[in-house]
């Protein structure tokens, strides 16, 4: 199966739920240097949203992409299941949106740092956020595990 | 290989641009034979992303049409990347985007075409913005085709 973490950008959450999932991240006592050490965290742009991207393949097999989608997140899902299809691949295909595990801190730094370029100030405030959503973070994987 | 036209609404530039590719359209179409192709109306939200397989032309390609609804461009790249991430050759996936081939008849008359009084002058003016943009789509389905045809070689794609 590829299990797909998406999130607005593809920057943080997805990107940090992703690492967790294949065991990138210590927890529950991850740093913020192990945090922004992570591959793609908070690296991709608005070019990069609607791209798959491989991240990783866990202890099972399974193939774990990150994906900004944007507002678009039900249509995305059916581009990427009809690129799939058009392949001739009959993959299983998992989606998990780890929005809902974004908090408040993790929005405005996020905007700040990806939308604005201004990373000084959004990369350390994103940062904070997403230690703090950790443990919901960390939750969902385990969810999305306990479904394979 | 597999061609994928896309536009806003898998409606009328895509759509015509698919029946061009598979030569069910002639040199000069009336409006009716315009309206009455298939997938002429707007996709349902629920089809925004999922292509809609239309027939396979004279060289065997495959021809497809896409709505992207408001997720623009990014539709576009999920598809392609979906299709890179599964081992397929990128040069065997083209995804043409015919939203540049929209004017303001063909607007109008989807606006209108909205309105249930307004319907059918609707579809009429949208089939006469379509018409009108046909020599536009006709050239650009050249391209794409000059593109697909088989026995041409890598290079020679590329430069297309």
């Amino acid at each position: 199966m590829h299990i797909i973490y998406h999130c607005y950008g593809g920057a943080h959450s997805s990107v940090v739920a992703a690492a967790i999932h294949l065991g990138l991240l210590p927890l529950p006592d991850a740093s913020t240097a192990a945090v922004q050490a992570l591959p793609y965290f908070d690296l991709h742009t608005s070019r990069d949203l609607g791209r798959l991207f491989y991240y990783g393949t866990d202890a099972r097999g399974h193939a774990v992409f990150i994906l900004g989608r944007a507002r678009a997140a039900a249509i995305l899902e059916r581009a990427v299941r009809a690129g799939f299809s058009l392949a001739g691949k009959k993959q299983a295909l998992l989606f998990v949106d780890t929005l809902p595990a974004v908090n408040w801190w993790m929005r405005i730094g996020g905007f700040l740092s990806r939308r604005l370029q201004w990373v000084g100030l959004g990369r350390p405030l994103v940062t904070y956020g997403t230690l703090h959503a950790l443990p919901k973070l960390a939750t969902l994987v385990r969810e999305t595990l306990e479904q394979l | 290989m597999k061609v994928v036209y896309s536009c806003s609404n898998r409606a009328y530039p895509a759509v015509a641009a698919a029946a061009l590719h598979l030569g069910w359209l002639g040199s000069n179409p009336s409006l009716a034979e315009i309206a009455a192709l298939p997938y002429w109306n707007p996709a349902a939200r629920a089809e925004y992303g999922a292509p809609v397989r239309l027939g396979r032309d004279e060289a065997g390609n495959e021809v497809f049409v896409l709505g992207r609804g408001p997720a623009g461009p990014l539709v576009e790249r999920a598809l392609v990347s979906a299709w890179l991430v599964c081992g397929q050759a990128p040069q065997e996936l083209v995804v043409v985007t015919t939203d540049p081939y929209l004017n303001l008849f063909t607007r109008l008359g989807a606006f209108l075409s909205h309105r249930p009084a307004l319907a059918t002058p609707g579809r009429l003016l949208v089939a006469f913005g379509i018409r009108r943009s046909l020599p536009a789509l006709t050239r650009c389905v050249a391209q794409v085709k000059s593109r697909t045809a088989p026995g041409l070689d890598l290079a020679r794609r590329n430069v297309g």
